[in-house]
């Protein structure tokens, strides 16, 4: 069974969205909508992938989703994934929005 | 002056010779005279709005829902039915109905009037007759009936078994229609029931589901309630409807039967019982962890013996007793039920705790050896244990009156394991035996207990001979699909005995194959697995990755679009590993869509043209992807 989980924090200006497990079809649907309802009126939206374990092209829509939702509200988006977790692996090949993509978190909330 | 010496029409009514009663179609009494409550000794209130079956003993009742209320909507009356009605303080009055359904203008039903006749006396001479009818020919039908349901119980074990058989056994011989209900709730359906003439069998259900539990055995007629009652404990009621003359009224023949009924059933509960609890704990020491590791495939099967109190003594473990080395065991217990479930636990641990000190197998089963004499049920137990080395394969073996696993080696040669044998624990006066092999990646082992080759009437070795072939059959098989396989091949479909099987793969092999529902929760087993066959073959860094992200995607696809509008579809992975690198496949056979058709599709397929040496996808039938990749490890594992 795939499990995934997220956690949204909200510090000072951001909100900083915490991906645990695997994103794959069987959890993006789910993670997807408490994303959303976590980050409502959020000015900085941080994704971050340090701890997934996965993510396929089901993951990469998810972030498609959430970066457009957020960028047609005026929110600032970035995504954190270390250079040595596996959803860089997709993040690099998939060639994936680089501009938005950062590989530490101060650098995220360094805006 | 006539007036006061004529009884007017209501007291006529009132005051008859016998009983009168009027209900509505659906059996509610509206109107009663006085003649039957003088007779029952209940007030007008207690009868008027009641069902009209419910004025009847519980056993009449039946009778009446059975015969009467089916003939009376069918035929519009009924003549002579003798029945029992209730009466105040528990005693009963033996009457005689007649009963006729009144219509309105249209033919509608709108009232039955029914009328009781005292039947006191006649019953009394019915009872007379029937007594004289019973002669030697009836008491021998009686004791041939008795032993064939006596043989017949005992050729089932379980409770609802019995009770089926029970009811089978009395019809047609004893009953037109029997039945059995356990415990004190009336559930919608009996726990067992037979019946010859299938129409009677609507209007039994409904009557028997409104029936209190007698406490006593109650008759009436052609009907029989029966407590089924061993000691102080009544287990259940057996009912019986159209009880053949040469029985029928025959209380103390009938009473006998539902006692030896209902021994033959608390025994079945009891064995039920036992049988429970031992499985309970057995699956409890079972469901332990396994340990994880690339190199190796834990295949573990256990599968519970149908109807044998056999049970409980069968076990599986595998540990890992330092980073890289791996126990895997093997054992079954000579006993029965909850206590050979409880001395397994204790061996199990004791195992492990002694497999800990590395003491090598050997040193191990010979320490069990003492720990066994200690432990009720210990002697004669038997064990298989071996400790695997996954850097370098070696694998150290012994086994205390096992038979031996056996050896799928990687080029599909079959063999069993050879040495290290000695006999059961307790049985041993020396130091054990222990031998040794080295694995080649790709080896399959196949640990199990002897309820996979012992069946009944077939000796040992034949059993032996014949896994032998079966496993020859399917040589090229992974650990998991062997074990499945040979499960299904080597037993019946309701094994006597308790059978554990533990399949080992070790170093992944050279072919991976699965078949997965598409659906998204099969995703990530799958990629844990091909990754787990890819490490095994020293596939690693980001070729592994890339062929992963391969795999899980082209099933992804089969999933959200081949099988899009279908709810069981299956889609099979198989990768090879060839002198060039890894051949790739995926497979399903749901509908193909171009990638136009579906937004977003064109990311995954380029995705895995970019990491892939080669794609070729064919959607002749279905979709087949076939992806190439080259891979820069040496292709033979040496982790």
């Amino acid at each position: 069974m795939t499990d995934a989980s997220v956690e949204v924090e909200h510090g000072g200006a951001a909100h900083v969205a915490h991906f645990e497990g695997d994103l794959d079809i069987a959890t993006v649907p789910a993670l997807q909508r408490e994303v959303l309802a976590g980050t409502d009126g959020a000015r900085i939206v941080v994704l971050d992938l340090s701890d997934v374990g996965w993510l396929d092209s089901s993951g990469l829509r998810l972030l498609d989703d959430l970066a457009r939702t957020y960028e047609a509200r005026g929110a600032a988006v970035r995504v954190v994934a270390p250079a040595d977790v596996p959803a860089r692996f997709t993040l690099d090949i998939s060639a994936w929005r680089p501009e938005l993509v950062v590989g530490r978190m101060s650098d995220a909330l360094a805006g | 002056m006539l007036s006061a010496v004529e009884e007017t029409a209501e007291e006529l009514y009132e005051d008859a010779p016998c009983g009168y009663m009027s209900s509505l179609p659906d059996g509610t009494i509206v109107k009663v005279n006085r003649t039957f409550l003088r007779w029952t000794g209940l007030e007008r209130d207690e009868v008027v709005g009641r069902p009209i079956a419910s004025v009847f003993s519980p056993a009449s009742r039946l009778y009446f829902e059975v015969h009467a209320a089916r003939q009376l909507e069918l035929e519009g009356a009924v003549h002579g039915l003798a029945l029992e009605v209730d009466a105040q303080r528990g005693s009963t009055l033996p009457v005689m109905i007649d009963a006729a359904v009144k219509r309105d203008a249209d033919g509608r039903p709108r009232l039955v009037r029914t009328t009781f006749f005292d039947a006191t006396e006649r019953t009394a001479y019915e009872r007379e007759l029937l007594a004289a009818r019973r002669g030697e020919q009836a008491a021998r039908e009686r004791m041939a009936l008795l032993a064939e349901i006596g043989l017949g119980l005992d050729e089932v074990r379980t409770l609802p078994q019995r009770a089926q058989r029970l009811a089978e056994l009395l019809v047609p011989a004893a009953a037109r229609a029997a039945w059995v209900d356990v415990g004190d709730e009336r559930t919608e359906e009996p726990e067992a029931m037979a019946v010859s003439d299938s129409t009677a069998l609507e209007p039994l259900l409904s009557a028997r589901r409104r029936l209190p539990a007698p406490a006593a055995p109650l008759f009436h007629a052609d009907v029989a309630l029966l407590p089924l009652r061993v000691r102080d404990r009544v287990l259940g009621v057996l009912g019986m409807v159209g009880i053949p003359e040469a029985f029928a009224g025959d209380t103390v023949f009938l009473a006998d039967l539902a006692a030896r009924a209902a021994t033959a059933l608390e025994n079945a509960r009891l064995y039920d019982h036992e049988r429970s609890v031992a499985h309970a704990l057995q699956h409890s020491l079972l469901a332990a962890d396994l340990p994880t590791d690339p190199r190796l495939a834990l295949a573990p099967r256990y599968r519970s013996g149908v109807a044998s109190l056999e049970v409980g003594g069968d076990w599986y473990d595998a540990f890992e007793l330092a980073p890289g080395r791996i126990g895997i065991c093997v054992g079954d217990v000579v006993a029965r039920g909850l206590e050979a479930a409880t001395t397994m636990g204790q061996l199990r641990s004791a195992l492990r705790a002694l497999a800990a000190a590395e003491l090598g197998p050997a040193g191990v089963l010979t320490r069990l050896d003492a720990f066994a004499e200690q432990v009720p049920r210990g002697r004669m137990a038997t064990v298989a244990y071996a400790e695997l080395d996954l850097g370098d394969g070696g694998l150290r073996f012994a086994f205390a009156g096992h038979p031996p696993p056996l050896l799928v080696a990687p080029d599909g040669d079959v063999s069993l394991l050879e040495g290290g044998r000695s006999a059961p624990l307790g049985a041993a006066r020396t130091t054990r035996p222990e031998a040794e092999v080295t694995l080649a990646p790709g080896t399959r082992l196949l640990f199990y207990t002897d309820g996979l080759i012992d069946r009944r009437g077939r000796s040992l070795e034949r059993g032996l001979t014949r896994l032998l072939e079966e496993t020859g059959r399917r040589r090229a098989e992974s650990a998991s699909r062997l074990a499945d396989a040979l499960i299904e091949a080597m037993l019946p479909r309701e094994p006597h005995d308790d059978v554990c099987v533990l399949a080992v793969g070790f170093g992944a092999g050279t072919r991976f194959d699965r078949e997965l529902g598409a659906r998204a929760e099969e995703l990530a087993p799958l990629r844990d697995e091909l990754r787990a066959w890819l490490t095994g073959n020293a596939v690693v860094g980001h070729d592994r990755d890339a062929l992963v992200f391969a795999a899980s995607e082209a099933v992804t696809n089969a999933i959200e679009h081949a099988y899009r509008d279908v709810a069981a579809g299956l889609v099979w992975v198989s990768a090879r590993m060839g002198d060039d690198g890894i051949l790739l496949r995926v497979t399903d056979h749901g509908r193909w869509r171009p990638p136009g058709e579906v937004e977003d599709r064109g990311r995954g397929l380029l995705l895995l043209d970019k990491l892939m040496d080669d794609i070729d996808v064919d959607h002749e039938a279905g979709t087949t992807v076939t992806m190439r990749k080259h891979v820069t490890a040496p292709t033979r594992p040496r982790t």
